[in-house]
């Protein structure tokens, strides 16, 4: 099984790094009715979670370099934006970072909600990315599935950990929502193809698949006894959870080709 | 009317001697462990026959290939004659296209540290000569064709043990084996 550890790196981080966006972004707009005193108090932790967006994504992207042969080319692979996702992925990857650093610099509603639609479009050139033909059992909508969960379920729970919201629902939600979607997927490939069957076993048979899903259901358990007053413990659980799953799904998706003169 | 050039594999001559695979490996200067054909023995459940048949499969060439989607630095070259070309030079080895490609037709070559493929032999079609697999083919089962002048019905695009993918619409035609009475027992 090949882990492809700066992939699993790079994926986490950056969509750690949109997790935080989005609910910092959040946090932004709905200081809109509030007082100036209560506005500038938030602010100062808004712009901690912009600078943490920005440390996320930038190491995200430094760790993606070394899942290349030639690391130091790493800027040519800007050069196929009209057709490749990767070169796309790359691009809307690099702009979110300097978003992320400007806004926590000096944080504007309308920076704020620029960084998390660039956040959000990466995470979708992300999903299509790393969906392609040759793995029949990812071509679809799952990756990006499981990247949007991922930047929910981290973002809502670092997002709390200071204390100034409670995102302890949105958390619940996205962490339950994640360990379903990761449940049933492989559940509905043992009904599909050769190669799909193949790609559930993998997962079902990993014990980093099912310590990466028990870690967390663990989260979402905490979250529920304790709310956002466990928002630490709950980052951590997750974030190993998702880690755990992260390599599974990387390197437990079956390619077509290991079929080649076999039935499909 | 342009060409476009595809690789014809008559299974029922081919007899799985691998000369083809030998063929580009000579011709190509391949390094140890890379392979640009491959000849993959057809699974008993696909051919239950005492006789056995084989797929020889490199690049397919294809109409829309995934490799090229793939490929962040525009390495991948799709010429109006059909032949998918790979840039080696400009190959940062990303490995995205060994991801994306169904056939597993570009591999990765870690000691070059790019990846690199089935080039149909653009050079030897430039000089008027048959690419080196075609010409390495004993049996005469592996041809070179023009998909826009091929007739032949007998062919089919999809042979069982052999990915169907509509979109990428891979070039590579293939004369199915007989089917003789005996059973492999």
């Amino acid at each position: 099984m090949n882990y492809e550890f700066p992939l699993v790196i790079f994926t986490v981080l950056t969509q750690f790094a949109v997790g935080l966006a989005l609910f910092a972004a959040f946090k932004s707009l709905s200081c809109a009715g509030s007082t100036a005193k209560e506005c500038e108090d938030i602010s100062a932790w808004r712009s901690k979670d912009w600078f943490a967006a920005f440390l996320l994504a930038a190491f995200g992207l430094g760790a993606s370099m070394f899942h290349l042969a030639q690391p130091l080319r790493a800027m040519e692979a800007l050069g196929n934006l009209s057709v490749s996702w990767l070169s796309r992925e790359g691009l809307i990857f690099g702009l979110f970072t300097v978003l992320a650093l400007v806004n926590a610099l000096r944080e504007s509603r309308c920076l704020a909600v620029l960084a998390a639609l660039c956040g959000l479009a990466g995470i979708v050139a992300q999903g299509m990315t790393y969906a392609p033909a040759a793995m029949p059992a990812v071509s679809n909508g799952v990756p990006m599935l499981i990247f949007m969960l991922t930047a929910l379920a981290l973002g809502s729970s670092a997002g709390q950990v200071n204390g100034s919201h409670d995102f302890s629902t949105a958390f619940r939600v996205s962490s339950a929502s994640l360990v379903a979607v990761l449940l049933i997927v492989p559940c509905l490939w043992t009904s599909g193809g050769t190669v799909m069957q193949a790609s559930a076993a993998l997962w079902m048979q990993s014990w980093m698949f099912w310590a990466g899903l028990g870690l967390t259901t663990l989260a979402f358990i905490v979250s529920l006894r304790a709310g956002a007053e466990a928002a630490m413990p709950c980052l951590l659980l997750v974030l190993g959870g998702v880690a755990l799953t992260r390599i599974i799904v990387f390197g437990g998706v079956v390619h077509t080709a290991v079929n080649l003169g076999m039935p499909y | 009317m342009s060409k476009r050039y595809a690789f014809l594999l008559d299974m029922d001559k081919c007899i799985g001697c691998r000369g083809c695979a030998m063929a580009c490996k000579n011709f190509n200067q391949l390094d140890p462990g890379m392979v640009w054909r491959q000849v993959y023995p057809l699974a008993e459940s696909i051919y239950p026959h005492r006789e056995r048949a084989f797929l020889s499969l490199s690049c397919n060439h294809c109409d829309d290939p995934a490799c090229l989607r793939a490929c962040p630095v525009a390495a991948y070259e799709k010429r109006d004659d059909g032949i998918v070309v790979h840039h080696q030079d400009k190959c940062i080895g990303c490995t995205n296209c060994v991801r994306s490609c169904p056939y597993g037709a570009p591999r990765f070559n870690k000691e070059e540290k790019h990846a690199e493929k089935c080039s149909m032999c653009v050079e030897r079609i430039e000089a008027g000569l048959l690419p080196a697999c075609v010409q390495g083919c004993v049996t005469g089962a592996l041809q070179l064709i023009d998909l826009n002048e091929f007739e032949e019905t007998n062919a089919v695009q999809y042979p069982a043990g052999y990915p169907v993918m509509k979109r990428l619409n891979p070039s590579t035609r293939f004369i199915l084996p007989k089917m003789p009475r005996q059973v492999r027992g």
